[in-house]
This record gives structure tokens, sequence and C-alpha cells, in this order.
């Protein structure tokens, strides 16, 4: 599965990243210019599928796509070969990659597991009356939260048993029986211990990367269902509460954001906060991709966006430094980057499949 | 019945105590400073928990390892003793100040050694009043322990500072020289010494040389094939872990799992609880494995590569038998293995020919703004490993060169210099003439029990088993069936889930 991921975003990055930034996009790196690479090559749906990825397995991957021929690299790029775009057009492999929302989830889907798995080893081992038992769980706040959990529900633990049964059973009757089987294996509880990453890949003879990314697009269909439909899945929803999709933008953009917001200048903004220059203009950036109704005029002229806009798409690229001198370094890095990122709203519904040769 | 003892039945459930634990806890609740040395399993921890219960202040425990704080901490919640928290660098910041402020809601804290450089820690604890202060893991205050922690040797100055409460140092291991330096780091002479003897008299031991890693799985695989025992196999690098535990898996009709600090945190916990929950019969770990976990029915301690000293080496096999049944130590050497803990030693000490230069830079540093760059800088500019820095820092520190981050004094000093060189030969020396002892006694051909215990203790008692192989002991002829298989619930999702939530399957 890994491997297919890994050849869309080949395909859609078009040589204009390294494979860093595909490594970036898939372990979630929060940096502006990785979501907007997530955004601009609409590969939104694989950002943050699997934080714990290495650095070694990602070039493991290449080196094999390499030998079966479906790509050609070289030190920092990678490019679909003719033989890696036909196996990538067969209708099986795109439903294969279908149901990750990772833009929406990645930062949800770490404290739900958590909260899921210590949740159900603690009521099915309270409800078999089985009361003492070490928490597979460590993180003192998922704790906490089984706890209040437990507590409003303790008098009534049977039925909560029952409801969160029928529930899963729901949600991962709408999964792959594979991908069921392996987010009931790495359940504990009744006096069952769960299984490792590696020996589920062990067991179902997959890589253990691709453990993590069926497990993970598990929880983003649980996710998603379950919001659709809060009503119909109490327990589930009591399980996302306060996780809500927290916004995108980071705390420390969001204090440059309001500064901006009330007219004070870049250099203001530096010598206000004691950070770089260029700190604040990530967070310039990162606050344009995020919020669609942010002016940029005050740093970027109307005129302006219009000749970048149109110089990036006569490129066809939206690589900064073809752009850059495109445009004779008539504007600056961070003003490419900041017209992309506030274009991305209005340009982005050019389809998935329109877009890409 | 006595108080005590009620108190034991009462809270810990336990009718009597083990060998060893009723003098400490009567000399602590006597308020007298004690070295308790106890062998890992003979119930170490209760030594404090039980007078932490007891007395009217607070106690604390100054333990290195974080894991065995926290595993120590949910194991007394689940026995239902609530009132203990651990401080330690994981923790959550909001979680830390929520506790600080909240000191005296507890009995029992538990908090890693650099917490307490910590003022508000400090301050927090001196106004809650603390009895007791143990000092777990004690061997690492001494530069002759083998797991030397600098922060260790700045306890004395905490425990004055809060008002001299009654102290009790605890270690599974310490030589006659390392209780020494114990007493003398903690500025304490006339502390009060019980020494239990660490010998294990259900343990039979052996070794066997080999010509190579692979002969090593050969002869790992036969006795594994013919005794079916819970298992455990100590390897000194994650890769071998990880390997030999896929290969036994295809040799082997086992249950077999590999254990290491580079595992997820939350695969670390499913591979421990599998174990002590009889799911798997074989741990392939590394020296990460086993802190806190009290899986009584272990049988069988595997050496695939051997530790760098005799400490851990009675450590490890400790973990053997806790129930008080016969068990076996089986320890492989190959001929190069020494290289592997060679090379250890010397990541851990700086060269001597390069100290010249290191305080260079630290002078260059002084000329600049008079403040070290952050450590993670430091390791990088010097290209050293962090216990090499750790080491000079240190010893700058003594020497009154730096304080904390701050260079006080011109460091490119020849009496330092000289001092430091001097230090670096001397800490090598020792670490190596501890390998040595590990390595002879692999050569060992008199009585194995005898020699690996002598240092230790003045007498070893006669084992309850066969004693070793120089002995009456043959590995060859053990044939040991003890299964214990919690089985799981197999089939497809659908079964499993019901399983796990206690029901019959839906459809």
């Amino acid at each position: 599965m890994l491997q297919e991921i890994v050849l869309i975003c080949i395909k859609h990055m078009k040589e204009e990243r390294t494979v860093s930034g595909i490594y970036h996009l898939l372990t979630g790196k929060r940096s502006s210019q990785t979501m907007q690479d997530a955004k601009a090559y609409q590969l939104s749906s694989f950002f943050g599928v699997h934080k714990s990825l290495e650095r070694h397995e990602l070039t493991e991957v290449l080196q094999s796509l390499e030998e079966k021929e479906m790509i050609v690299t070289d030190e920092l790029y990678a490019r679909l070969t003719k033989k890696g775009a036909l196996y990538l057009k067969q209708r099986d492999i795109q439903n294969q990659l279908s149901g990750f929302r990772g833009l929406d989830y990645h930062q949800v889907t770490p404290v739900l597991t958590k909260r899921l798995l210590l949740l159900i080893q603690t009521v099915t081992n309270l409800n078999g009356k089985k009361n003492s038992f070490v928490p597979i769980i460590d993180d003192a706040g998922v704790q906490a939260w089984v706890r209040g959990v437990y507590s409003s529900k303790r008098h009534q633990l049977e039925s909560f048993v029952a409801t969160l049964y029928e529930e899963l059973n729901t949600v991962l009757e709408a999964c792959s029986k594979r991908e069921a089987y392996l987010f009931v294996c790495r359940l504990t509880g009744n006096g069952q211990v769960g299984s490792t990453y590696d020996q589920l890949a062990d067991e179902c003879h997959i890589k253990k990367w691709d453990v993590h990314l069926h497990l993970e697009r598990v929880m983003h269909q649980m996710i998603h269902i379950v919001k659709a439909d809060p009503s119909s899945f109490s327990a589930l929803s009591l399980c996302l509460e306060g996780l809500g999709s927290s916004s995108l933008i980071t705390e420390s953009a969001k204090r440059t954001y309001y500064y901006v917001e009330r007219g004070w200048t870049i250099e203001e903004i530096v010598q206000k906060r004691r950070l770089k220059e260029s700190t604040i203009q990530d967070h310039i950036v990162e606050a344009a991709l995020v919020l669609p109704d942010f002016r940029i005029e005050s740093f970027v002229s109307l005129e302006g966006q219009s000749l970048i806009v149109t110089m990036a798409r006569s490129l066809q690229t939206k690589r900064l430094k073809e752009i850059y001198l495109g445009l004779k370094e008539e504007f600056s890095y961070f003003q490419i980057r900041l017209t992309l990122a506030h274009h991305q709203h209005h340009s982005r519904e050019e389809s998935l499949h329109g877009s890409v040769n | 019945m006595d108080r005590l003892i009620e108190e034991l039945k009462n809270n810990f459930g336990y009718d009597h105590f083990r060998d060893g634990q009723r003098t400490i806890i009567e000399d602590v609740m006597n308020g007298r400073d004690t070295l308790g040395i106890l062998p890992t399993g003979t119930g170490k921890s209760l030594c404090y928990q039980l007078p932490a219960h007891l007395l009217k202040g607070v106690t604390v425990v100054v333990s290195p390892l974080i894991s065995l704080m926290v595993d120590q901490v949910k194991q007394l919640k689940a026995q239902g003793i609530k009132a203990v928290t651990a401080i330690n660098s994981f923790m959550d910041r909001n979680e830390r100040i929520r506790v600080t402020k909240n000191l005296d809601r507890y009995k029992l804290i538990y908090v890693s050694p650099e917490m307490l450089q910590n003022d508000d820690i400090v301050d927090g604890l001196k106004r809650t009043g603390v009895d007791l202060f143990v000092i777990d893991e004690a061997h690492c205050i001494s530069q002759w322990g083998h797991e030397f922690r600098t922060d260790y040797l700045k306890l004395h100055l905490v425990i004055e500072e809060l008002g001299d409460p009654t102290v009790l140092a605890l270690s599974a291991t310490a030589t006659p020289e390392v209780q020494d330096d114990i007493l003398e780091k903690l500025n304490k002479p006339d502390m009060n010494k019980r020494i239990h003897p660490m010998d294990k008299t259900n343990i039979s031991f052996a070794v066997k040389h080999v010509t190579t890693p692979e002969s090593k799985l050969i002869e790992i695989t036969q006795l594994l094939e013919r005794t079916h025992v819970p298992t455990m196999i100590y390897f000194s690098s994650r890769q071998w872990a990880e390997r030999v535990a896929t290969e036994l898996q295809t040799k082997l009709n086992k249950r077999i799992a590999f254990y290491h600090g580079g595992m997820e945190q939350t695969d670390r916990m499913l591979v421990q609880q599998q174990f002590m929950n009889d799911q798997l019969d074989i741990i392939c770990c590394t020296s990460a494995f086993g802190m806190g976990v009290d899986k009584k029915n272990i049988r069988l301690i595997i050496h695939f590569h051997f530790p760098p000293q005799l400490e851990s080496f009675i450590q490890e096999i400790g973990r053997a038998g806790r129930d008080g049944a016969a068990s076996a130590s089986l320890l492989l050497y190959a001929p190069k293995d020494h290289y592997l803990p060679q090379m250890l030693i010397e990541s851990e000490l700086p060269d001597v020919n390069r100290l010249p230069g290191i305080l260079n830079y630290v002078e260059r540093k002084r000329g600049q703004n008079g403040v070290l760059p952050l450590d993670e800088v430091i390791i990088g500019d010097l290209e050293l490993s962090e216990s090499q820095w750790n080491f000079i820092h240190f010893q700058m520190e003594q020497a009154g060169m730096v304080d904390n981050r701050h260079i006080m004094k011109p460091t490119e000093d020849p009496d330092f210099l000289q001092k430091l060189t001097m230090l670096v030969q001397e800490r090598w020396t020792y670490k190596q003439n501890k390998l040595n002892e590990m390595v002879h006694w692999i050569h060992e051909t008199g009585c194995r029990r005898v020699s690996l215990y002598q240092s230790f203790q003045d007498n070893t008692r006669l084992p309850e088993v066969p004693c070793c192989d120089a002995c009456e002991f043959d590995i060859d002829e053990i044939e040991w069936q003890e299964v214990n298989r919690t089985e799981i619930a197999g089939g497809t999702w659908e079964e499993r889930l019901a399983s796990i939530f206690g029901r019959g399957v839906a459809r």
C-alpha cells in the first residue's frame, strides 16, 4: 500500500519536489511548505498517514519501485516511468487508495487510537470482573480521560460495553475484512493482550508500514462515519469529544496572524516577538494556506499576485526558483510563496485527475 | 499479630515479610539511615512502600529509570494505593505543574534525579515535609558502579536542603567498594548497612563456547526444541534481537517476540504484557526489557551476548525463577564477542588525545559569551557521544570551571588537563577491568557459582539445584516442560471482537 501511495506522490509532484517532500508529507511534518505541497499537489488525503515512518523505510520502498522499473531516481528526485504510470491507472489501485483523509484527521487519530485501546481494555476487564490490570497506554491525559468516562458510565457499564461493541461492529463492517481484522487484533481486553505491528505484519504477510497505513485508514473511516451521523454512534462520539479537527494553524502562527490583522508590519512583529524574519514569513504563509479569507494585499499587490499566478501557470510548475527567475527576480520568494498559498483556495478545484498529465 | 504484619496484610495482601525486608523497614521507621542491598525480585520496593504508608510526612523515591517508576506507580494504583505519583521529564508540563502544586496530597512521590535540580519541586517538597528520602538503584551514585549517573552526586545537597530526612539507599548489586562509595558520596559515613546475599540458590549455570554466531543459534534451537519453558534471550544489539527472533520463529513452533528500546511505546507495552500473560514463550530482548517486569515463572535466561560487567549479568539472571522453582542460565560465547563491549567502553569515555582540543573549544566559548551552547550542539561540534561529553562537563563542574552552562574561569589549565587525562585513564582501566572480570568468569574452570558471587559476599550458599557446568550441571540434559498458554481467539474479526467484549458472536 505504501508503495502505491509513494507512486501517486511521485506522479503528482512531477519532479518538482525531492523525495524528502514525500517523506515530510507522509509523516505529516507541520511546516507551511509541506501543508502547501499537500494541497497544491492534491495529496491532502495522504498528509501524515504514517507519522512514524522512517527515512530508510521510504528509501527501501523507492529502491523496490526502481527495481520494478516503475520509477527512475537520482539522489534527490524520482520520476514515474511508463510502466509505473500504467500500473497506477489500474482501477483497483485507485480503489485501494481511497478512504484516507489525512489532512483532516491526522492530528485526531493518535489520541483517538490511544483512547479506544485503553477504554476497551478498561471496560471489558471491569465488566468481566477483572479489577487488576496494567494499562496498555501510558499517556497521563488519555488515562485521565478514560477514568472520567468510566466514572460517568460505571452504573450502566454493561449497556455501555454493549453499545461500544455494536458501534465498532458497524464501523468495521464498512471496512475491508483485512482492515477490520488488523484493528481487532490490536485490541487488548478481557484477559487477552493485543498484537504489535511486527506481529501483525508477520501474521498477515504484509509490510509493517502497511499495517500502520491500514490501521490509519480504519481510524479515518471511523471518524468519517461517526461524524456523519453522531446520534447513531453515542459511544464513539464520546471518544471523539474534544478532538474536533483542530485548526491546522499552529499556536505560534496564530499569534503572528493576530498582529498582521491589526496592521503591524513584518519588522514590527519581528521586534515584538523576537523571532527571525523568516519564521514570521512562514507564519504568514501558513495563515494564508488555511484561512481563505486572509487578505495578502499588504504583502503583494493584486497586480503582483496576478503576475505570479500567471507565471506559475505558464511554467506549469510550483517550483519557486523557476517562478522567481521567470519574473526576473522582481518578487521575493516570500511573496511568491504567499501568493501561491493564497491562490490555492481559488484554484484548488482543478480536479485531481484532470490536472495530471 | 504485630502492627507491621497487620499493615502488610491490609495494604499489600501478604502474610509475612520476605528475607531482609523487616529489618530494613524497622530501621527506617526508627529513623536510622540505612543502606540496603537486596537481590532483584526479593521485594526491595516494599522496604519503602510500607514505611511511606505509615510515616506522617512524604516519602520521596529517587529513581533513574522512568519506565520502572511509571510501572511501580501503576502497580500501586492497581493495588488500591492511590496517594502516589511520579515526577519526571516525560510528564506533560501542565500535569507536572499541577502535581507540584499539590504535593501534600501524596504519601509516596517518585522523582527522577534531574527533576531534583528543579527549585520549584525541591521547594514544594520542603514545604510539604519529607520524612523518608529513598535512593533507588543507589549504585548509580558511585563512579565505580556500572551505571554511574552524575545527577546522583548532587543528592546529598538535596537531602540537606530537605532538612535531613531519614535516608534509605537501595541497590540490588553493589560490590564492597561501591558500598563504601555510596556512603562517602551521600556524606553519611555512619550509615547502617543491611547487606543480603544475592546468590540465587535455584539457578544452575552453564557457559558454552562456540565458534560463530550461527552456532549460537543452533545451540539455542536445539535447547528450545526439547525444553518448553518461559525463556528470555539477551542481546547487546537491537538488530541481533530482531534477527534471532525471526530465525527462531521459522525453526521452532513457539510464540516468540523481540523487544528493544527502539520500538513504539504501545508495542513495547504489548510485548511485556503478552509475556506476562503467557501469550509468548520466548522474548529476544536487549537490557531495556525487564525493568519492573515481575514474571514469576521465567525458567531460562540465555545470553546470546554477555553484558559488560558481572553486576549486570547477576541482575539479568536474577529475573529467572522468582517463584523459587528450578531455573537455569546459559551464556553463549564466541571468540570475537568482547569486541562489542570494548567498543561501548570507548564510546563512553573521551579519547585522551582529544582532551586539549575540547578544552580549547570551551575556552573559545568563554571568550565569546561565557556560556556553553546546548549539549546537542556541543556533541555535534566536537563529535562526542553524550556520555563522553557528560563526563567532561561533570569534571569541569567539579573543578569549578563551569556552573551548569556558565563558564566561570579559564579551562585551558595544564593541571586540569593532567587531572582529566588521569581520570579518563583511571575510569577506562576500571571499565576494562570490569569487562575482563566478566570475560574471566566466562573462562572460569572452577565452580561458576562461587566465582560469580565471591566479590559481592563472603559465602555462597549451597544451591538447591544442580550447581553449574563445572560441578554437576549439564544443560544438555534438561528437558523441562512447563507450558502455560493463554489462547487467543482466532478466526474472523467478528469472533475476535466478540471474544474481547466477552460475548457470543452476533451473527
